[in-house]
């Protein structure tokens, strides 16, 4: 219904236009004054229902027409004053329907612009809730991990010889992580090593003391050299440390254990499965490593 | 946009002007020039009143001018009530784009308020799991303190 409305309303703006041009030319010069004050109308629905450049467009037309009757009024076939009114009223309600229609634009465009920012602060915070829950997850799988250790670091407590301290802590911390590995803690005093190994298979505890078996490779050695911490995500792709084959080494990440401010050794922990380590897992490693240290202090290592 | 007082202020003095004007002008000389002025204050009257409203006053002003047909100081009402035509076809028009013009700008405020509810809310949300991350984070470094 509004649609039709809407669409004889846009039709009659010119069939009006066009009927007063018409008409101008039939009806007696009585009409003439009202048939052009029609253009009002013309003018108005123009600008307002479709668009600045009709409504002016019938200003221009009207003016032309307006002219004509200047000429008759001029002529002596019509009085001046109304028509000098008729066009001051059509100009004045041209300029006022022009004052009205921007407003309301510039009304909509200001709600339009409104809303579009608040479209825009939705999706940034959309993307930062999705960011936040996913760093609350981690953090909470994070938190857990770092419970288990706490409770494995209590536990400690109850066990009274080292090497039972470090059974309880090794073969409890390989569990904290997730895929298939296996973590080996070196000792070294007096040039003379150590190996403690534990794996997630088997939830044994092997003390070495087979030379073979207690070769350092080259990354233990780096780390003893310089006390630094490293990761390797995938041995294949590493340039700096190769493993031996028989290994079956494809991922690692290892940190130096001190005791008393000196370096006593390294733990590692490896795994056959490359890209399984990630920084946050050599951070863990580390304070695992600050907690070997510590027992070490404790038993009176050094 | 002038205020509304002068805006609506300006529109009933040309309203009665016209009235007036139209009465009081000879009509051999100004025909209906002064009646003509009724559009100019519909137009303005319309930025700030309901079209409903200013037909009932344009309806009053044109009524009170018809009547001066009885008293023959108009003559020519064939051509006043043609006028009078085209000033509720303009009434139409201003009807119907305020209408659009309302509609239109109803929707857009709906559905910004729509999404500043959903803003409100996701800043809420946010301000929880901010809070519950907080938590998590103090416990993370109660731990490592503890583990050394």
């Amino acid at each position: 219904m509004k649609k039709t409305v809407g669409l004889l309303l846009k039709i009659s703006v010119f069939l009006v236009a066009a009927a007063v041009m018409v008409l101008l030319f039939i009806l007696p010069g009585s009409w003439w004054q009202p048939l052009l004050f029609c253009f009002t109308f013309a003018i108005i629905g123009g600008y307002l229902l479709l668009g600045g450049v009709v409504g002016t467009a019938m200003l221009i037309f009207g003016t032309v027409m307006y002219v004509f009757l200047f000429i008759k009024a001029f002529s002596g076939e019509l009085p001046m004053p109304p028509v000098v009114a008729g066009i001051a009223i059509m100009y004045a309600c041209y300029f006022i329907v022009k004052t009205i229609g921007d407003t309301s634009s510039y009304m909509l465009s200001s709600a339009n612009d409104d809303l579009k920012s608040l479209e825009a602060d939705y999706n940034a915070l959309i993307i930062e809730k999705k960011n936040i829950s996913i760093s609350v997850e981690t953090n909470k799988m994070k938190l857990e991990k770092f419970e288990k250790l706490r409770s494995i670091y209590e536990s400690l407590k109850t066990f009274q010889d080292f090497s039972s301290k470090i059974r309880q802590l090794l073969k409890n911390v390989v569990e904290l992580f997730h895929q298939d590995k296996s973590i080996a803690l070196f000792l070294v005093k007096q040039d003379k090593i150590m190996k403690v190994m534990a794996d997630r298979k088997e939830d044994m505890l092997t003390g070495e003391r087979d030379i073979d078996s207690l070769y350092l490779k080259n990354f233990d050695e780096f780390i003893l050299k310089n006390k630094k911490s490293i990761i390797i995500t995938d041995m294949a792709r590493d340039i700096r440390f190769k493993a031996e084959d028989a290994e079956n080494i494809n991922a690692l990440i290892s940190v130096p254990v001190f005791c008393n401010d000196q370096i006593a050794g390294i733990l590692r922990v490896t795994s056959d499965k490359a890209g399984v380590f990630n920084q946050e897992d050599l951070r863990f490693l580390d304070i695992i490593g600050s907690m070997v240290g510590k027992v070490l202090e404790e038993e009176h290592y050094a | 946009m002038l205020n509304k007082k002068t805006v609506m202020v300006s529109g009933v003095i040309i309203l009665l002007l016209g009235i007036v004007l139209s009465a009081v002008l000879p009509e051999a000389v100004f025909l209906h020039a002064a009646f003509q002025l009724l559009v100019v204050a519909v137009v303005l009257l319309s930025a700030y009143m309901s079209v409903k409203d200013i037909l009932i006053v344009v309806l009053i002003a044109v009524s009170v001018v018809l009547g001066m047909g009885f008293f023959e100081i108009i003559q020519q009402v064939p051509q006043l009530m043609f006028e009078t035509g085209t000033i509720i076809m303009v009434l139409l028009v201003l009807e119907f784009y305020e209408n659009g013009h309302k509609e239109e700008h109803h929707r857009v405020t709906v559905i910004s308020n729509y999404k500043k509810n959903e803003v409100d809310n996701l800043k809420v949300s946010l301000e929880a799991l901010n809070a519950e991350n907080h938590v998590i984070n103090e416990n993370i470094k109660e731990i490592r303190k503890i583990l050394g």
